[in-house]
């Protein structure tokens, strides 16, 4: 067995990005939020990622603003730092070491130069117990610094972020926990307890489940776990305190924030509703319902503009001032199990599974984005727990990408199950799915498998259904009936096969549609599609069947099987004997779409190992232990954009299609190599840009081009934009044309002339840029070092005079500050070139 | 312990009447509660909660508001009439007519000097409070439209007065309307109706506090006579408001049950400013609140539903004591059943009628814990309407049955029963003693020979009863020369001892073979 030390598995899109609270920056164009190990920056605008903040080594479980640089970002992390990033940019600017676990992370403008973190309680890591530290931060210039100087504010507060709050101004802080609600006031360095019962005596339930604080008032909000909200006052009185209550949530109020003024309170909780309620006329709220799931967290931004809500369904809404949904970021949507299984969309390369209830969702593994949900069962789902409704089971696409077959199904208490089977063909020009055939009750009992028939080539299109009931069924496109002809064409059931009224359970296609395996129990049989014939028979006793796999390219004579008994074998078709087999658990074997790879999941000791191999041989390729913990069932190789270069052996199956699979707690992970890791962060690195514009695919297509104008004339060879090409607009007749006010403007037939000048000017202009572009595409391979050297030329000689001297300077500083001293350099450019051109 | 008979008596029909206005007397602890049918309560906070004395209603007496001066209780109606109580003898003192139509509300000032009522014609009118009675002084500039609330600012000078769609604001001095503060409608369908303003409270610091129909609580500024602050706390009414003695809370009450806390806080600690914040919501009632009561560390409320209700303001007292208990009075402190034990009968009171009934009998003999069949149900034998606009305050059955008295503020009357077989006969013994003429509790003794009647005082009146007629014995005085009522009266089974209890805090023990004070208890509470 080999090991290598260079693969790695990592969380890989699909993160949570509903985990904590987002943050809105001052300007409200970026929403940052904790995914995973990194902070996304998105636009508000464009709901598109901008850039991730990548540093940390465990889960992101904190985002704040600093409140003396609003351009700069704190973020915490389980991996014991504190991170502080400029957020446009995407540098990090400084690591802070705290060295236990951080939780959540507050701080306020009153207390310059310190942060607040909640760290499990120092005694004993293991612990349940929580502590809110105050940290001083210390003032120096190193990168990399070890905070030490920790002080405990409050014992014993709750590790949810939303459960502690500062009051107004910083005063104060208030924790909740449990029952009891605790109030320290900084400057009297004093705590009020206020104690609630546990419940009422109509059974509401008191526990505090979050907190806000009134911006300008002494005011505490809490929400319960009953629906209440509480607004106290008087906090500075042991006796003397007060509290109204409002009361619409009939769950759990799960967040709560004021806005920046302090005129509204809003809130929301498992109702998908946001309330907004006017502070000191609480009988005046405003709903914003149908938010799609519940929320979890409220974010406002500083003007108070916008508002943004965190959704179970790994959802980030933004909200105009409390009216319009403006903007939705929608993650991975993860439910407690994926019944389909994982897939990928031939067409979009998308990773395809279950969603929303009822809808299969396209996610983009490559831009890390959710591309659109279908709604598979057409039904409205109704929020209420214990309902019975249709829900997907089984999605299959075929190889082209064309027909997509689902199943859905519903289990009545009592009654029969329901059962559709959907065939969805591809639309042209709509780019979706469209319903073609709707087949109720394919099948008597629930359908076990399904797969298309992967013949490329073959004329007619074939879907194969195994099911309980005893019975497979093939099922073809065919032509209508003749008395309905506008009608296309549609799905119908072409065979039904049986094998002594044994229940099938796997089927799979060969590679070239020739065969169909399908296995009942523990025995194999193999059909002829075209005649519907049983080839023969295979079996390897004791053990039903589990997973049944045909090899492909060269090895697409053999035929691979798991069983329950901890069997995995390997028939050659041409001699119907048993190639090889081998003993091992195998969870899910899978086969990679475009190489002759399999993969197989292997179950051991409650943990999960991964082998790859050819069918051809027994040895594996590749094979990583404990990749998780608990079994993996679900995992899809997913074909690769752009193929990677590896020639390691160990790493060469990653080279076409990269291979995902998902954890027992829903986790995506991936597998990576040390080189690819340092391409992303290569083409993160590239991402950084100068000015404050939101980094959106429309900018990247114009704004850039503006920029290169100012850099000077064509001659400018910048390190972006190789394949972009110039438009004439820039040109000095246009701009006159444009920015000249209309009355002080010569006639049109004057400027006719002048603008069709300066068209033929820009011609030249674009043959120039094609050259510089040809330069660029060669400049880009060479090494990243060179990337100071590719400046433009009226800058040659200080940038002469400058880069030897970065070099020389080199090894003592870190890759960070090197990066960051070229882009002050880049700074430079217009005004110095202006200078030189006089 | 011996053997017993449970009766199960249900067919006591009692009828609480809704509580439609009260005055808490911080100087004495008292509360006083005016009740739908006139009937005026008067509660001791000071000692439990307990209901002193009880002046009954009068048909036509329909009260709409009370008001202490001191010591004094005022209280004014639908009737048009000021009537003052006598506290010690139970009854009204003395009634004076306004000559304003309607009274909706009354109010003193705070140096007792001066009673304002405000009447249907839309006047305010002054009476001068005298040593004995109350003098006309001035009305008010006229408004038109009804007074439907008063309040006096704490200085005396100036005046509120809740009225339809408006508060006015009147100088006391010169009688003239300073302000004129219009209150905005309700919204949607209520827009079209007028907004009545059920209540207002002239706070010390100028500040005006009113509630009103649309479910409003709006704070004006009294001097400049604009609106400060509108807290919409209701669908429906807002029927009362109440204000604690510091100004630091204020609790108003809606016709949805619920009463309404306000908090005199400022915002952020350590500041001066402080503005009025909606705290607590108490909801102890079902219908209607109509009438409140602050106290120092209490909210009384009480309304439609009957119940006095006493919610203690968990901030101002001890917790887990007997004071941070939550009390509701449902239930009346004065015996209005009274029972013949030898011949089976019981007598309920009622305010204008009393009903005789024949308990049940069974033959069953069962065992301890049994339910008995019953033989005879239980029958009304007599309903008896009481003579006059007076309600009955007090009744007595004889122990052999034979005799039922009952008295009213204004007269005593007996009566004499007789059954043979099924057939009962009543008739009034019409000559009684003048002496008797009223009465506040009545006892017979045991042997059924003897009425006793307590009188003004504390002084209990004997009347020997025998067939042909009833004669005066002896009037038993206590030594004290208490001046407060008596509101217990017990007869020994032996017949030789009669106890009384006054509000006074003391009990009298009479031998009665000597007619004279035995011994006296007097229990002082310290105030």
């Amino acid at each position: 067995m080999v090991e290598h030390g260079d693969i790695r598995v990592v969380h890989r899109g699909g993160s949570k990005i509903n985990f904590r609270e987002p943050v809105i920056t001052n300007d409200s164009k970026f929403l940052l939020c904790a995914s995973g190990e990194c902070v996304k920056v998105f636009s508000t605008s464009t709901e598109e990622c901008i850039h991730d903040l990548r540093g940390h080594t465990d889960l992101v479980t904190g985002v704040l603003l600093k409140p003396s640089n609003h351009l700069q970002v704190y973020s915490c992390s389980a991996d014991g730092t504190v991170r502080l990033w400029d957020f446009i940019d995407g540098i990090l600017i400084k690591t802070y070491v705290i060295g236990y676990p951080i939780y959540s992370i507050y701080a306020s403008a009153n207390h310059d130069g310190v942060i607040f973190i909640v760290t499990p309680t120092l005694g004993d890591k293991r612990s349940e117990l929580f502590q809110l530290v105050a940290v001083h931060l210390p003032q120096c210039g190193d990168q990399l610094v070890e905070a030490q100087e920790l002080s405990a504010v409050l014992s014993d507060v709750s590790s949810n972020p939303e459960a502690i709050a500062f009051g107004r101004g910083g005063e104060f802080i208030a924790s909740a926990k449990g029952l009891q609600l605790e109030c320290y006031f900084f400057k009297k360095q004093k705590s009020y307890r206020f104690y609630l019962k546990e419940d009422n005596k109509k059974g509401g339930k008191n526990t505090f489940m979050c907190i806000a604080c009134h911006p300008k008032d002494d005011c505490v909000a809490t929400g319960h776990e009953d629906g209440k909200i509480r607004l106290w006052r008087n906090l500075n009185h042991k006796k003397e305190y007060t509290y109204s209550t409002l009361h619409w949530h009939h769950s759990a109020v799960s967040s709560l924030r004021f806005t920046p003024e302090g005129t509204n309170l809003l809130s929301g909780g498992v109702e998908s509703v946001l309330v907004q309620w006017r502070y000191n006329q609480e009988s005046q709220r405003d709903f914003l319902p149908r938010l799609g799931a519940a929320i979890t967290h409220i974010a406002v931004s500083p003007d108070g503009a916008l508002f943004c809500t965190s959704h179970a369904d790994n959802k980030i809404t933004i909200i105009q001032s409390c009216v319009k949904v403006s903007a939705v970021i929608q993650g991975l949507v993860k439910g407690e199990s994926v019944r389909s299984d994982l897939m990928v969309d031939p067409r979009s390369k998308a990773l395809v599974l279950n969603g929303k209830p009822g809808h299969l969702q396209f996610y983009s593994l490559h831009r890390d984005k959710l591309l659109f949900n279908l709604d598979i069962v057409q039904q409205e789902y109704i929020h209420e727990s214990g309902l019975q409704q249709f829900e997907v089971v089984k999605a299959a696409f075929d190889v082209s990408g064309n027909w997509l077959a689902t199943v859905e199904e519903r289990k009545q208490k009592a009654a029969e199950l329901e059962l559709n089977l959907k065939l969805w063909a591809f639309d042209e020009q709509t780019q979706s799915f469209v319903l073609n055939t709707t087949i109720s009750a394919p099948h008597e009992a629930r359908i076990a498998a399904m797969c298309f028939c992967h013949a490329a080539d073959s004329r007619t299109t074939m879907l194969v259904s195994t099911s309980k009931d005893g019975q497979f069924k093939a099922w073809q496109l065919a032509a209508p009936a003749h008395t309905d002809a506008d009608e296309g064409p549609s799905w119908s059931c072409d065979f039904v096969g049986a094998y002594h009224s044994l229940a099938p359970e796997c089927c799979c296609f060969s590679a070239d549609g020739s065969l169909l395996a399908v296995s009942f129990q523990e025995v194999v049989t193999v059909w002829s599609p075209d005649s519907w014939e049983l080839l023969t028979t295979l079996s390897q006793p004791p053990g039903a069947i589990r997973d049944l796999c045909f090899g492909r390219l060269s090895c697409s004579k053999y035929l691979l099987g798991t069983t329950t008994k901890n069997q995995l074998c390997c028939w050659n078709l041409l001699t119907c004997s048993l190639e090889w087999s081998t003993s091992m658990d195998v969870s899910l074997l899978l086969t990679d779409p475009v190489s002759e790879n399999m993969a197989a999941f292997c179950c051991q000791e409650g943990c999960t190992d991964l082998f790859v191999f050819k069918p051809s041989e027994p040895r594996p390729l590749f094979s990583h232990k404990a990749v998780c913990s608990g079994m993996v069932t679900h995992a899809v190789f997913a074909p690769r954009e752009e193929m990677l270069e590896s020639c390691e052996e160990s790493s060469q199956w990653q080279n076409q299609s990269q291979l995902y699979f998902l954890t027992p707690y829903m986790d995506l992970m991936t597998f990576t190599t040390k080189a690819e890791e340092e391409r992303l962060m290569a083409s993160s690195k590239q991402l950084v840009i100068d000015d404050s514009v939101a980094m959106t695919p429309f900018y990247l297509l114009l704004g850039k081009h503006r920029q290169q104008q100012q850099e000077g004339n064509g001659d400018s060879a910048s390190v972006l934009s190789a394949e972009r090409t110039r438009l004439p607009q820039g040109s000095v007749a246009i701009k006159e044309l444009l920015q000249t006010p209309a009355h002080v403007l010569p006639s049109t037939s004057f400027l006719c002339s002048m603008f069709i000048q300066s068209l033929l000017i820009s011609v030249t202009d674009t043959r120039e840029e094609k050259q510089d572009a040809e330069e660029e595409m060669e400049s880009e391979k060479e090494e990243e070092d060179s990337e100071g050297e590719m400046d433009s030329s009226p800058l040659k000689l200080e940038q002469a005079s400058l880069s030897p001297t970065a070099e020389s300077a080199a090894p003592p500083l870190t890759k960070a500050q090197v990066r960051e001293l070229r882009r002050v350099k880049k700074l430079d450019h217009s005004w110095l070139s202006g200078l030189l051109d006089c | 312990m011996g053997e017993f008979k449970v009766h199960r008596v249900r067919f006591f029909d009692y009828m609480p009447s809704a509580i439609q206005a009260m005055a808490f007397n911080r100087r004495s602890d008292r509360l006083a509660v005016v009740r739908a049918d006139g009937a005026l309560e008067i509660f001791n906070f000071a000692d439990n909660y307990f209901q002193e004395k009880l002046i009954p209603g009068q048909d036509g007496r329909a009260v709409e508001a009370v008001c202490w001066v001191g010591q004094r209780l005022f209280s004014a109606g639908l009737n048009g009439e000021i009537t003052e109580y006598d506290l010690e003898n139970l009854r009204p003192k003395y009634t004076m007519e306004a000559y304003g139509g309607p009274i909706w509300t009354i109010s003193s000032n705070s140096q007792g000097t001066l009673l304002a009522v405000g009447c249907e014609d839309g006047t305010v009118k002054m009476f001068e409070i005298l040593e004995d009675r109350i003098q006309f002084q001035r009305n008010l500039d006229r408004q038109k439209g009804r007074i439907i609330s008063l309040s006096w600012h704490p200085s005396g000078t100036m005046i509120a007065a809740g009225m339809i769609d408006m508060i006015r604001i009147f100088d006391a001095d010169t009688g003239h309307a300073t302000h004129r503060l219009l209150v905005e409608r309700g919204v949607g369908a209520s827009k079209s109706r007028e907004v009545v303003v059920w209540s207002v409270a002239f706070l010390s610091d100028h500040t005006v506090v009113s509630g009103d129909s649309a479910g409003k609580v709006q704070m004006w500024d009294g001097l400049t006579g604009t609106l400060v602050r509108t807290h919409l706390v209701t669908k429906w009414d807002v029927l009362a408001l109440a204000v604690s003695q510091d100004e630091s809370s204020l609790i108003a009450g809606t016709s949805e049950g619920t009463v309404i806390q306000f908090q005199f806080i400022s915002s952020t600690v350590g500041q001066q400013d402080k503005e009025w914040v909606r705290t607590r919501t108490f909801k102890n009632h079902s219908h209607d609140v109509r009438a409140l009561a602050h106290t120092e560390t209490a909210v009384v409320s009480g309304g439609m539903d009957t119940q006095l209700v006493v919610r203690p303001l968990l901030d101002k007292v001890e917790k887990n004591t007997q004071e941070s208990a939550l009390r509701k009075i449902a239930f009346p402190h004065r015996s209005l059943v009274c029972c013949a034990k030898k011949a089976g009968l019981l007598l309920f009171q009622f305010p204008d009628h009393l009903e005789l009934w024949r308990l049940g009998e069974s033959d069953g003999h069962g065992k301890p814990g049994d339910i008995l069949p019953v033989k005879r149900k239980p029958e009304k034998l007599i309903q008896l309407k009481r003579k006059g606009e007076d309600h009955i305050c007090c009744s007595a059955l004889s122990p052999c049955g034979g005799w039922l008295a009952y008295a009213t503020v204004s007269s005593v009357r007996l009566y004499r029963l007789q059954f043979n077989n099924n057939n009962i006969s009543i008739t009034k013994v019409s000559k009684l003693p003048k002496i008797l003429h009223s009465a506040h509790q009545l006892c017979f003794s045991s042997d059924s020979s003897k009425l006793f009647a307590s009188s003004s005082h504390s002084s209990v009146i004997v009347v020997a009863l025998s067939q042909s007629e009833c004669k005066y014995l002896h009037t038993l005085k206590p030594k004290t020369g208490s001046r407060q009522p008596v509101h217990l009266l017990l007869c020994s089974e032996d017949g030789k001892w009669l106890a009384t209890a006054n509000t006074g805090c003391e009990i009298h023990v009479y031998n009665l073979h000597k007619l004279k004070v035995n011994c006296h208890f007097s229990i002082h509470v310290i105030s």
